[in-house]
């Protein structure tokens, strides 16, 4: 009987007069001068090689010019091929009597108002995947190669095509036999296939490029064998290269940008007046455990058109942890989770001004813990994309200094003293 | 001796073991809580309030009669309840808990018998929840507060009694209130619609309670056919003092004059009647609480029989029935409330020697009534003491 009863079931009372009174909860917006200073946009962070795709414009938005470029890995040197007998064995001895470089485009995050044409050639200067940008095909540590013209140029052209988005997500350019035996030379530094856009106005997301060979093996030299060749290095050169904003907040890019700001978090609150009522007067010491809810909320702004987002832009938050070692500074970990949080493209286009809440409520309550008696402690956040880089587009907010700039909002509640009956 | 060591370390051992909170009815949370008696099965079996009964030597409520019985000894008692309340509301449910109302022991010295013992006395352990509208972002959301208020009021007992002659004892107890509650509330915002899930609102208060209080009772058998027992009990002010972190006040609260009076008489062989009242004023705490609550005049009585001829496999097992009733101090309603139990039990015994238990367990079963002008509850209560002696 007695270990029946040990689980309890406690009682709960029906008269709500016996609970204390009812505490308080109120929306507090901080302007920018009351909880933030020393705003810096960053960039340089990673380089499009990371993005593992490339990008093509052709003055899209009147200034973007964008190419893609793309080396293959090693030929394949032998393949099971089924000979004259109908036994398939291994044939070492293939040759290539041509080919296709086919290109696949992500249609959701591409630009276009219907078929666009591409041109192809190969490339003539040693470039380097790391460091290649629209006016240097080099430039690594005691290496600086311009190329000859800006934009990987000159190429050997290969040809043409036209892709119309409506039937299918990819397109190809015919290779002869000499094109495909000069990009055979895997010690060739400056072999490479560079797409282009001639269809202005536009800017489409490569997202993978593959070259098909036309193979006759000797085992069985009246079939021809298509091969597969994964790229082997893919980057894109772009022109021209955003400037800093003056006064806004930019995140995202390639290379990536980041807003630092200080943060410095007011322990003692002089209203609203609701509160300073309910508390019996103001100031009044900021509890971590009274602290609900705080976000950085940022305004939406609509930036260069050459590089709104196309695609959700996941924003995070990090605390810098040396703000003097900018732009190297470490970060301490992700205050918004493993997907940040999320902003759809149109918040940055046809509904600019639109509110972004970032929450940083155990960052907050943090500081109100720790903070030793030190009035408003300051903290250095950086504001970035998830992850660095994800898009040649980037995501651009209000900056501080009129009524569209960051805001803190914190939810704060406050309960009256505890007696007892 | 050493029956009497290792049956007092297998009780304390019981004591830790077990899991010593809960709460046993909705009055906990009326002004300072439900009174909890601090008696053994035998007597809730019987009825009594704890005073004047034979053989019960280690009840605070009555100091002389462990002078009665000048021996080691050593008593817990542990109390399961199951209560079903109704409310005016039309809120119904049920609830259950534990509680250990008593642990103490005795030792003879000094031509008289030293008890310690740790006894309940108020518990105040209940939980309340209430909802609100709040506006956020223009739009009207639920938050839920939760309130919970954890704790009790024990006392910690010394006492002193001795035999006056063959047929009298003479006791004391001096008493320290102790225990302290902790009432903490909690706002959970629900499903607030925001980017992140709002952290809840927290904030506790925590009181230790302490005070003095003196019982004295004398106890006297007539012709060994009837006992007659008296005490009385005076308590200076529980004094509840908020822990550094609170923002509570620290608070006093006059605490009652209680008076006891029981005797059992013996009508014939193995057949024993019991009768017992308690009364205690509780009107000046009234002016001590902020929350307006309805304070009576707690006035107890019981009684009871026991059969102790009864026997199973050739030990005595004696069978007990008992009725009492009485009002409690405070309520949740404009009216006093009153409790009403009947009440059935036996007794066990491990070890005896010439009529005296040595070892042995009393078991009680209650089923009662409380109600007030807005709540009524019935409940199921079992009690089992366990008790040992030894030379």
């Amino acid at each position: 009987m007695g270990m029946a009863a040990c689980q309890e079931e406690s009682p709960t009372t029906l008269d709500a007069d016996l609970l204390p009174k009812e505490p308080i909860t109120i929306e507090i917006e901080l302007p920018w001068e009351d909880f933030a200073s020393d705003l810096e946009v960053f960039g340089g962070y990673g380089a499009p090689w990371e993005l593992g795709t490339g990008v093509v414009a052709n003055a899209f938005a009147g200034i973007l010019d964008a190419r893609t470029l793309v080396r293959f890995a090693a030929y394949p040197s032998v393949h099971q091929v089924r000979d004259t007998t109908g036994t398939t064995r291994p044939d070492s001895s293939l040759t290539f009597v041509g080919g296709r470089v086919v290109a696949f485009f992500d249609t959701i995050a591409s630009i276009t108002n219907g078929p666009v044409t591409l041109g192809l050639g190969a490339t003539q200067t040693r470039w380097d995947k790391r460091t290649v940008t629209w006016m240097a095909a080099v430039d690594t540590l005691n290496d600086l190669t311009l190329w000859p013209q800006p934009g990987a140029g000159p190429v050997n052209s290969i040809g043409t095509t036209v892709w119309d988005p409506v039937e299918g997500d990819s397109a190809w350019f015919e290779l002869d036999s000499v094109q495909v035996e000069a990009w055979a030379d895997t010690a060739d530094a400056s072999r490479g296939a560079r797409i282009e856009l001639l269809t202005e106005n536009t800017r489409l997301q490569v997202s993978r490029v593959v070259l098909r060979l036309d193979t006759r093996p000797s085992s069985n030299p009246d079939t021809l064998v298509v091969l597969s060749v994964q790229r082997d290095e893919i980057s894109f050169v772009y022109d021209p290269f955003p400037e800093p904003p003056a006064n806004g907040i930019r995140i995202g890019g390639v290379p990536a940008w980041r807003t630092v700001l200080n943060v410095k978090i007011p322990t003692h609150l002089d209203g609203p007046a609701e509160l300073c009522v309910a508390v019996g007067g103001c100031p009044m010491e900021l509890e971590p455990l009274q602290l609900n809810y705080a976000a950085i909320t940022l305004k939406s702004a609509r930036g260069e058109q050459a590089f709104q987002p196309t695609d959700s832009v996941g924003l995070d938050v990090r605390q810098v942890l040396r703000r003097d070692a900018l732009p190297k500074a470490p970060l301490g970990e992700s205050l918004t989770g493993l997907l940040g949080q999320r902003v759809g493209p149109d918040a940055f286009g046809v509904h600019a001004g639109t509110d972004i809440e970032i929450p940083i409520t155990a960052f907050v309550r943090n500081l109100l813990r720790d903070h030793d008696g030190v009035t408003n402690p300051t903290k250095t956040l950086a504001l970035l994309s998830v992850f660095e880089p994800i898009s040649i587009a980037y995501a651009s907010f209000h900056g501080p200094g009129d009524e569209n700039g960051p805001v803190l909002r914190l939810i704060v509640t406050v309960g009256r003293a505890m007696e007892l009956p | 001796m050493k029956q009497f060591v290792q049956s007092l370390v297998l009780a304390l051992v019981i004591s830790l073991v077990t899991t010593p909170s809960g709460a046993q009815s909705l009055f906990n949370a009326a002004g300072m809580g439900l009174p909890i008696e601090a008696i053994d099965g035998r007597a809730r079996a019987l009825g009594n309030l704890g005073i004047g009964l034979w053989g019960s030597g280690l009840l605070p409520g009555d100091p002389a009669a462990a002078g009665m019985f000048i021996a080691p000894t050593a008593v817990i008692v542990g109390q399961p309840s199951w209560v079903d309340y109704d409310h005016e509301s039309g809120n119904s449910g049920s609830i259950r808990g534990n509680r250990f109302p008593l642990l103490g022991v005795g030792y003879p010295a000094f031509s008289g018998m030293f008890t310690v013992s740790l006894s309940s006395f108020l518990d105040q352990h209940y939980k309340s929840q209430r909802s609100s509208q709040l506006y956020l972002r223009g739009e009207e959301s639920e938050v839920t507060d939760l309130f919970e208020q954890d704790g009790s009021i024990g006392s910690l007992n010394l006492g002193y009694s001795r035999p006056l002659g063959t047929s009298a004892a003479l006791g004391f107890n001096f008493g320290r209130y102790t225990g302290s509650v902790l009432r903490r509330l909690e706002r959970d915002f629900g499903t607030v619609s925001l980017p992140e899930t709002l952290e809840s609102y927290q904030t506790s208060s925590r009181w230790t309670y302490s005070g003095t209080s003196l019982t004295g009772g004398m106890a006297v058998n007539l012709g060994g056919v009837a006992r007659v027992a008296a005490s009385v009990t005076w308590s200076g002010d529980l004094n509840a003092t908020a822990s550094d972190e609170n923002q509570g006040m620290d608070r006093s609260f006059s605490m009652p004059m209680q008076y006891r009076l029981g005797t059992s008489i013996v009508l014939a062989p193995g057949l024993m009647i019991t009768a017992s009242a308690v009364q205690a004023d509780w009107a000046d705490i009234e002016g001590d609480l902020d929350t307006p609550t309805t304070v009576g005049s707690t006035s107890n009585i019981g009684v009871g029989v026991e059969l102790s001829r009864a026997s199973l496999f050739g030990l005595a097992v004696p069978i007990r029935f008992g009725y009492r009733t009485g009002k409690l101090p405070f309520s949740l309603g404009s009216s006093v409330a009153t409790e009403r139990i009947l009440s059935a039990g036996l007794g066990l015994s491990f070890s005896e020697v010439e009529d005296i238990v040595l070892g042995g367990a009393d078991l009680a079963i209650e089923r009662g009534r409380r109600s007030d002008s807005v709540l009524r509850e019935e409940f199921w209560r079992a009690t089992i003491s366990l008790r040992v002696s030894g030379y």
